[in-house]
Parts: structure tokens; sequence; C-alpha cells
């Protein structure tokens, strides 16, 4: 007598199938976590040797299907992580920069009909947004009807909400990678960590790459083009955003060097060694 | 070429399994009271290689097909239709596409989606069985390690082994033609390679091997 175990029930058999026991959901994932735990528990319950081959597994497509799903389903779930969540807000706070850039020209261009100096004196968008709700002397413009005025008002309400909405997640994503990856976010600062983890796709894939790589994240155009044609090869990717790579009269030096650095945090904070974030930051200078 | 293909005025036609329900922005075209779902060759590389006119596939369906980086499950979807009494283990790394290949493969009766990595065989070696079709398409550079790998471990004597090979990815500096001859010189101490297409126009500096397990 063989006890046979797959993903969906465990069987006992000799010839043909003598007794068998279909997996419930719970059990399903069990099994798939902890494989002898299971095996081990039909061994004792049934009296039997374990003895199972892997091309006999699916013999019937419908139950294993249906195990299957459960499987899979139960995967996906548990591989969302924080990474999922930055790479939401970060590519929240990019997308809400352009959307408010594009609002707050049409805004300029609609006030500007009943008041254009304001829209000419105030550069700064969200206090233009907040003058632009109250009512100035104007000769160069012409009085509106009031329902013409409350339209762009209620746009210029929006745009205010949209900065609160900005401000609210630089916060929450402070927040969240001050958790995740500390040493990374106080050398490279919340909005070059935020790109490098999107560009990369998640911590772990940043911590295995070589420091080189990080240093072109976001510059691959430039290096096939210099990997086919044989151009200039290019000197930094993102990394340029960073205040210490803009000083610096040698950019390419200067990228290289921060590159290193950032390299060692962020596999000090995947593989959670002590801290070193202020460390590898004196260095810089 | 497979049973239950249909080829209508140039264009590929497969019967839909999940009557009115799109997967991708394919048409839905009625003929003679029956459903068909359009197999549009930019978007699958398997339809671009049957436009090309390769000579065999080796899918039947009966077949039990494994397919390596199935992603969203365009090409998956059509081959879910043409197999009525057959089975695809779709394989993926990401978990993001495979939550679109779930839901997707909910509706049908023969799709088994896998959250692995490929080249990791031990990991998924317990959940699928030995296989009529090998199906790979992974833009990697080691796409050919994985497969010969895989073809070791889980096909059947004599079943059939297909390959999308993305050149770009193996080596940009090296043109595509030189990358086709290497891999193929690599595949054939493992397998034999029954036929090879290029699919341009269709899907760029894309070459496509059909092998056969001796």
């Amino acid at each position: 007598m063989d006890l046979y175990i797959n993903c969906y029930g465990a069987f006992l058999t000799s010839k043909k199938v003598e007794k068998k026991q279909l997996f419930t959901e719970k059990e399903i994932i069990d099994f798939q976590k902890n494989k002898i735990k299971t095996i081990q528990k039909y061994e004792k319950e049934w009296n039997t040797k374990y003895k199972g081959t892997n091309s006999k597994l699916v013999q019937n497509f419908n139950l294993y299907r249906k195990a299957n799903f459960i499987i899979a389903k139960n995967q996906v779930a548990q591989s969302v992580n924080e990474d999922n969540l930055i790479i939401q807000a970060v590519s929240l706070t990019e997308e809400l920069d352009t959307i408010i850039n594009i609002l707050s020209k049409r805004l300029r261009e609609w006030s500007s009909l009943e008041m254009p100096e304001l829209a000419n004196k105030i550069q700064d968008n969200e206090e233009f947004a907040r003058k632009s709700l109250k009512k100035q002397e104007s000769k160069l413009g012409k009085e509106l009807q009031k329902q013409d005025t409350n339209q762009y008002h209620t746009l210029a309400t929006k745009i205010i909400e949209l900065f609160k909405l900005k401000q609210d997640n630089i916060e929450y994503l402070d927040n969240l990678m001050n958790n995740y990856c500390k040493n990374t976010l106080e050398l490279a600062g919340p909005a070059l960590t935020g790109k490098l983890l999107k560009h990369a796709g998640s911590l772990k894939k940043l911590a295995l790459m070589p420091a080189s790589k990080i240093q072109l994240l976001g510059a691959e155009k430039a290096l096939f083009r210099h990997l086919i044609t044989g151009s200039k090869s290019p000197k930094h990717g993102i990394v340029l955003q960073h205040n210490y790579v803009q000083k610096s009269k040698n950019k390419g030096k200067a990228a290289r060097i921060l590159a290193d650095k950032i390299s060692i945090a962020v596999k000090v904070d995947y593989f959670k060694g002590e801290p070193i974030g202020n460390k590898l930051k004196r260095e810089l200078k | 070429m497979i049973e239950g293909l249909l080829i209508n005025k140039g264009k590929l036609l497969t019967k839909n399994q999940v009557p009115k329900k799109k997967v991708y922005q394919e048409k839905l075209i009625k003929i003679k009271g029956i459903e068909y779902r359009e197999w549009i060759p930019k978007h699958s590389k398997l339809a671009s290689a049957i436009k090309k006119k390769i000579s065999q596939l080796g899918i039947k369906k009966d077949s039990t097909i494994l397919y390596l980086g199935c992603s969203t499950g365009t090409t998956v979807s059509h081959l879910s239709d043409l197999l009525t009494e057959g089975f695809i283990f779709a394989i993926d790394s990401s978990p993001r596409v495979l939550r679109e290949l779930i839901l997707m493969a909910e509706d049908r009766n023969n799709i088994a989606p896998i959250l692995a990595d490929a080249f990791q065989t031990e990991k998924f070696k317990d959940k699928i069985s030995q296989v009529d079709v090998i199906y790979q398409d992974i833009a990697q550079r080691n796409q050919a390690e994985i497969f010969i790998e895989n073809c070791k471990n889980f096909l059947k004597k004599e079943g059939f082994a297909i390959l999308c090979l993305k050149s770009r990815s193996v080596d940009v500096k090296k043109t595509p033609r030189q990358v086709y001859k290497e891999i193929r010189n690599q595949l054939e101490r493992e397998l034999r390679v029954v036929d090879f297409r290029e699919l341009d126009p269709f899907q760029k500096q894309h070459g496509f091997f059909v092998c056969k397990n001796i």
C-alpha cells in the first residue's frame, strides 16, 4: 500500500485507489506551505509509506484545476507588499504634478479674462489658485457674469484640493519609506528613493543590482544607443536629481560615487543591517 | 495547422469558449451562428508564426501544454479555445500579470495559472505533469537555457517544443541573424529543430523555433 499525496488530495493505492481524502480549501493552502507536515499526518493516520512520482501527479484535471486556483489566488494575494504601495504612491505624486500643471494653465487663461494682472504677478500655482478666488479691480480685463466666474472658481478650489492631496501623499510616502528603507531615504531623499524603487520594481531587485546599474537607471535609451552604435556612454540616470550630483562640477564622477553609496544603503535595508545612512551621507561631503 | 482553427478572408479565427466576452481588443465575429474571436498576429507570436506559414506545431485538440511566460493570457486564451479536450499549465513569475490571467482563466475550463519562476523547475515540479507541447515566450537573456531545462524535465518523448526568441534581449550588439544561428546551435545539442521562421513584420526581431524531442 502506498500513500500518494498531491495538491488536491491524499490517496491510498495498491493497484487501484483504496481510500481517498480530498482536501478542503484550508488544507490545500497548508499543503502548499508545509508539505512534509501533511505527508507525515496522513502517514500516521493511514499507517503507510509515502511514495509519489511527478508524472502521475495530475490525473484529474478538473480537481487539479480547482485546487490550483485556490493556490494561485492565495499566492497572488500574499505577494502584495510595501513595494506595491510605495510604487503606487510614487506614481500618484508624478501624475499629480502633471495634472496640476495642466489645470493651473487653464485657470490662468480663464481668470485672465477678468483680471490679467494677477496671473502675471503671481508665479506660484498654489498661491495663484487661492488669490484667484478673490475679486480684484482690473482695467485690462472685462467683468464677467456671476455664472461664468463661478465656473472657474470651482476649478480653483479643485486645484487647491489637489495640492492638499499631493501634500498628504508625500507625508504618507515618507512615513511608509521610513519604516521600509530608512537608510536609503536618509541618503537619497524621498523623491529619488521612490523613483529608484519604481524603476527597479522592488527593493529586492534594487538590492541585487550592481552600483553601476543604479547609476544608469532611467538612462536605458542612451545606454542601448551607446551599446549598439558606439556613441558616448551616459554617465547618470535619475540619480542626477540628487543635490550632490547637481552641485558637483564633474557630474559623472559624482553620480558614480552617489550610486555606490546608494547601493550599500539599499543592501543594508533589504538584509536588515545596522543603520548606516548618516555615515554614508557624511562620506559624501 | 491546428484542428479547430478557422481561416476566413486572411483572418485567423478561434471558436469563443466564453461567448460575448473579449480578452483583449480583438473582434468578435459570428459565422453561421457560431461566435469566433479574431486572433491578431500583432498581439500573439504564435498567430504571426501561423501567418508566416510554419510547417508544423504539434498542437492537437487533446494536447497538454506547458506555457512559460504566459503574461496576461492573450495567446493562452486562444489556445484554450482550440484545446477542447486538452489542458494548459500557464506559468509566469509576475503576480501583477497573473492576477489578470486568473480572472480570465476562471471562465474557462482548461487553464491552470501557476505563479513561479520558469527557470526554477524544482519549485513547480510537483504541480505539473509531463506534457505534449512546451511553448516558451520569455524575454530574458538566458531564454534558451530556461527552454532546454524545461524540455529535459517535462517534455514527453516525441513531444514538440516551441521557442519564441526575442533576439534583442539575448544580445543587443549582434544582428538578429547571428543570434538565431547561435541559439539554433545551442538547441540542436539537445533537441531536433524541425522548423524556423523570422516573425518580421508582425513582431520585430523575433525568431520562432519549433523543435522535437528525440
